[in-house]
């Protein structure tokens, strides 16, 4: 496959990682994406150790910054397929504020979370995304907060795309993939991912019981405050698209982005602006 | 040198700034030589706003600690600033908003009721502001002839009713003092025919960046870079540059740096505060080998300090910003004619050495306005370098190809064949994450090579002055002219001859180069707008004997008079 990398994966057997990247190489060449219109970008974390597993042009950026490579890269050359992978404690809490501003300004991206519920590299502390009372290394009596709603809060701030995927059903993440690329806009796919080593609570059994597909469920995607209403419930976990809309791009504002202008570097001549000093 | 210093002030809002630059403006049409400052508090609505005018028919490119000539719009601007008066001056003011003001030793008072007679002509008061111009320029003898043209030009893009009103002010304000004409200030008819610039440091550094092909700029908002991001947005979409105002400046030197690696030419712009917010991305780039270009106009510091004040308290900051060692270069350009030709060596710098480069400005620079003449800044021709960058891939490509010069090819996303990792984690050539390796100390060899060779290509330091002179005043960045004033005070005073030595490029410095080029020197004095001397370290590790330093941290530049030589 023209996506294989020929390093090999440092993954614990049985991670979620094995699974996302396996969709997401389907979904390329499935839309028939080659690896050099692919740019890549990678947090630090599990989820980020992917960057040389995987081939096109990469980018390992810094814990909770992945996605801002990601959206400067859109600017400059908006017909690359642009994503960005990266973990729940880099999105949610590390680069929290850069998720908001996106999400809010729907930069044309992909953003793929490998949502494991844990700070899985860092050997097991709490995440934004840990479940109440789940005992973690950093709070070894109990996770004493709640975790945070990632899908209600990115259909808050702007999304324009918001699904959640899992790594027990990988030909439904591949669509799901497909669908977050094809989207003109922002994005987000909050996956669903087991971490055999740091999460005994959320593996994919305790998935298994409990997941059910939006899509079967009849779910109409425009619908926002159905969308709330599935991102809140508690006992079922849906998967799929919660939210899709078109929005005006963000390029709209920028002929020059359409124009690739950001390529054109060339000395320029400054005359007519002299004229106003 | 024969100049007059002129000085505006009131409250924020009402407009001190815009009456300078115009007055500015309008003297340069008569073709003087001018320098404009400006101080204003971190307020929106009160405080004292200033700007401070020198004017002279030979360039001039700093001012003075006082002022001749005060327009103080308020009591309050009055009373604030009052004492800095020079003993031979002149106040000009609006009697029915400043009321009485006690007569002095030398300074002459012309109180007008500006409102009335703004009021009578159907004026609105806010035209008061240029009513003074024509206050004072009649006052000082000046030939009006040019100025309605100045007038039309400064107001045009308001409409033509505005423009007529601000005449019409104009000229009541002439005529208001036309009996008071004050031949006391030594202000000669102008020679100069050539045209001259008004133009601030960071509108050297946009227009600099325009001019270099430079197409994505992203910032967030922080006094006193924020010029760069207004004119840029304004001119941007014109001139092919993608402006980004950046949620945090973490994401704004984030998303540069993506810009960067797509292929754009790219620069961030902040202040210090700012640039620590930076300090990992920077990092970053040092071990990716993205190039950037990191413009810290600098403010006081520590921690908000004076925001709205100047200092040159970065450099330490600038030279070892980021953790872990990597390459980069800082520079610090003197003036705006240099600011303008330094941003675009350092975005060749960037790209051909493919480091971050910290560009250093300060309030002073950034928000004072000089005179440059117009076939200087024109005349300056700097050819777009990108560097390596390989369009067309034949074979196997490696990103961080060993090289003896340290630099190794880059393909732009899209190029088929030239795929690669461009990694944050220390990696092999191709890209791909290593961990403790044989490859560790060659890739990071690789990178810190880059530092000899470049501390050589520099241009290094500017003297300026006699061949013969022994001493020297030492400056860095935004003290260039006040070292060069300084110099020229000392040759006067003390009859031998001083030279001025000016470093721009601050790091990385070819010490030995250096130290020969200024071992003819054996007295210097260092002047630094900063508490610490953050120069002086260098210089003596060159073997320099710094006999005297001058020191200047209450947020305000180095005037012309200031050091009082014994
Ligand atoms: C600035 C910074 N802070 C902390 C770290 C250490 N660190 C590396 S990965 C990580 C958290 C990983 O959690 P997550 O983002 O959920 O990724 P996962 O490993 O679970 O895939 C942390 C805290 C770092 N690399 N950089
Ligand atoms: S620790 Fe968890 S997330 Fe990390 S590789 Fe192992 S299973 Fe995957
Ligand atoms: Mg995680």
């Amino acid at each position: 496959m023209q996506y294989n990398s020929p390093i090999t994966p440092t993954w614990c057997p049985g991670c979620g990682n094995f699974v996302i990247h396996a969709s997401l190489k389907g979904a390329l060449t499935e839309l028939g994406i080659p690896p050099h219109q692919v740019v890549m970008t990678f947090d630090i974390g599990c989820a980020g150790n992917g960057a040389d597993k995987i081939l096109g042009y990469n980018f390992k950026v810094l814990h909770g910054r992945a996605i801002l490579p990601a959206i400067g890269v859109k600017y400059i050359n908006p017909d690359l397929t642009v994503i960005a992978l990266i973990g729940d404690g880099g999105m949610y809490w590390e680069g929290a504020a850069h998720w908001i501003a996106a999400a809010q300004r729907n930069e044309d991206i992909v953003v793929l979370v490998s949502n494991n519920q844990i700070y899985a590299l860092t050997t097991g502390q709490t995440a934004p995304t840990t479940e109440h009372n789940y005992a973690t290394k950093s709070y070894p009596y109990g996770t004493p907060f709640y975790p945070l709603n990632p899908v209600a809060v990115s259909i808050a701030a702007g999304a324009t795309f918001v699904a959640r995927g899992w790594t027990g059903d990988p030909a439904y993440l591949k669509e799901l993939i497909k669908a977050a690329i094809k989207h003109k806009g922002f994005a987000i796919v909050d996956i669903l991912q087991n971490c055999v080593t740091w999460n005994h609570l959320n593996t994919l059994e305790y998935y298994r019981e409990r997941v059910y597909k939006l899509d079967e469920a009849g779910h109409d995607p425009t619908d926002k405050q159905a969308a709330y209403q599935r991102a809140e419930e508690k006992d079922k976990v849906p998967i799929g698209i919660f939210y899709h809309v078109q929005a005006p791009s963000i390029y709209e504002e920028y002929p020059l982005v359409k124009k690739k202008a950001g390529l054109e570097v060339k000395g320029r001549s400054v005359s007519k602006l002299l004229a106003e000093f | 040198m024969p100049t007059v210093t002129i000085r505006i002030a009131g409250p924020a809002g009402y407009g001190a700034k815009s009456i300078g630059l115009l007055m500015q403006k309008a003297l340069r049409d008569m073709g003087y030589h001018t320098f404009g400052y400006m101080g204003y508090p971190s307020l929106i609505r009160g405080g004292e706003n200033f700007y401070q005018l020198t004017v002279s028919t030979k360039p001039i490119n700093a001012t003075f600690s006082k002022f001749e000539i005060f327009v103080p719009l308020t009591r309050d601007a009055y009373d604030t600033y009052k004492h800095l008066l020079a003993r031979r001056s002149l106040v000009v003011f609006n009697a029915e908003s400043v009321g009485l003001i006690p007569s002095r030793l030398g300074s002459k008072n012309i109180g007008i009721n500006v409102f009335s007679m703004l009021k009578e002509k159907g004026l609105p008061t806010i035209t008061q502001n240029v009513f003074f111009i024509g206050a004072v320029f009649t006052i000082l003898g000046l030939d009006l002839s040019g100025v309605e043209k100045t007038l039309r030009k400064f107001f045009a893009s308001k409409g033509e009713k505005v423009v007529s009103q601000n005449i019409q002010a104009f000229k009541l304000g002439a005529a208001s003092v036309k009996d008071s004409l004050d031949d006391r200030f030594d202000l000669p008819k102008p020679r100069s025919k050539n045209r001259n610039l008004v133009i601030s440091g960071n509108e050297a550094i946009a227009l600099g960046f325009i001019k270099a092909g430079g197409t994505f700029y992203s910032a967030y908002p922080m006094t006193p870079s924020t010029n760069i991001l207004h004119f840029l947005a304004k001119h941007g979409p014109d001139n092919g540059v993608i402006v980004r105002q950046a949620s945090t400046e973490i994401e704004a030197i984030g998303v540069a740096a993506g810009a960067s690696f797509a292929g754009a030419r790219a620069m961030v712009g902040t202040s210090g505060g700012g640039l620590d917010l930076m300090g990992e991305f920077i990092s970053m780039l040092g071990v990716t080998e993205v190039p950037l270009v990191i413009v810290d106009a600098q403010r006081v510091g520590p921690g908000t300090g004076l925001p709205t004040w100047t200092e040159q308290s970065d450099l330490n900051l600038a030279k070892n910003i980021g953790h872990g060692e990597f390459p980069r270069i800082v520079i610090a350009p003197g003036d705006p004619l240099e600011a303008y030709e330094m941003i675009q060596h350092a975005l060749n710098l960037a790209e051909v050495w493919q480091v971050p480069v910290i560009f250093l400005s300060d309030k002073y620079l950034s928000e004072s306005f000089f005179s440059v003449a117009y076939d200087k800044l024109n005349g300056v021709k700097i050819r777009v370098d990108r560097g390596k960058i390989l369009r067309k891939v034949k074979g196997n490509f490696l990103r961080y190809k060993f090289d003896k010069l340290g630099v190794s090819y880059r393909t732009l996303p899209g190029t088929p064949g030239g795929l690669h990792v461009v990694n944050s984690d220390d990696h092999d050539e191709y890209g791909n994450s290593i961990e403790s390796d044989p490859i560790r100390p060659l890739m990071q060899s690789k990178r810190l090579i880059k530092l000899k060779h470049i501390a050589r290509s520099l241009p290094g330091l500017a003297i300026y002055g006699k061949k013969q002179a022994k001493r020297a005043v030492v400056a860095w960045g935004s003290m260039k002219w006040p070292a060069i004033y300084l110099a020229e005070r000392l040759t006067e005073q003390t009859g031998k001859p001083w030279a001025a030595v000016h470093f721009a490029y601050m790091y990385p410095l070819d010490y030995s180069r250096i130290a020969k080029r200024l071992s003819r020197f054996s007295e210097i004095y260092l002047i630094e707008n900063n508490s610490t001397a953050q120069l002086k370290a260098d210089l003596e590790k060159m073997g320099l004997k710094v006999v005297k330093t001058f020191l200047k941290f209450d947020g305000e530049p180095f005037f012309i008079d200031e050091i009082k030589l014994g």
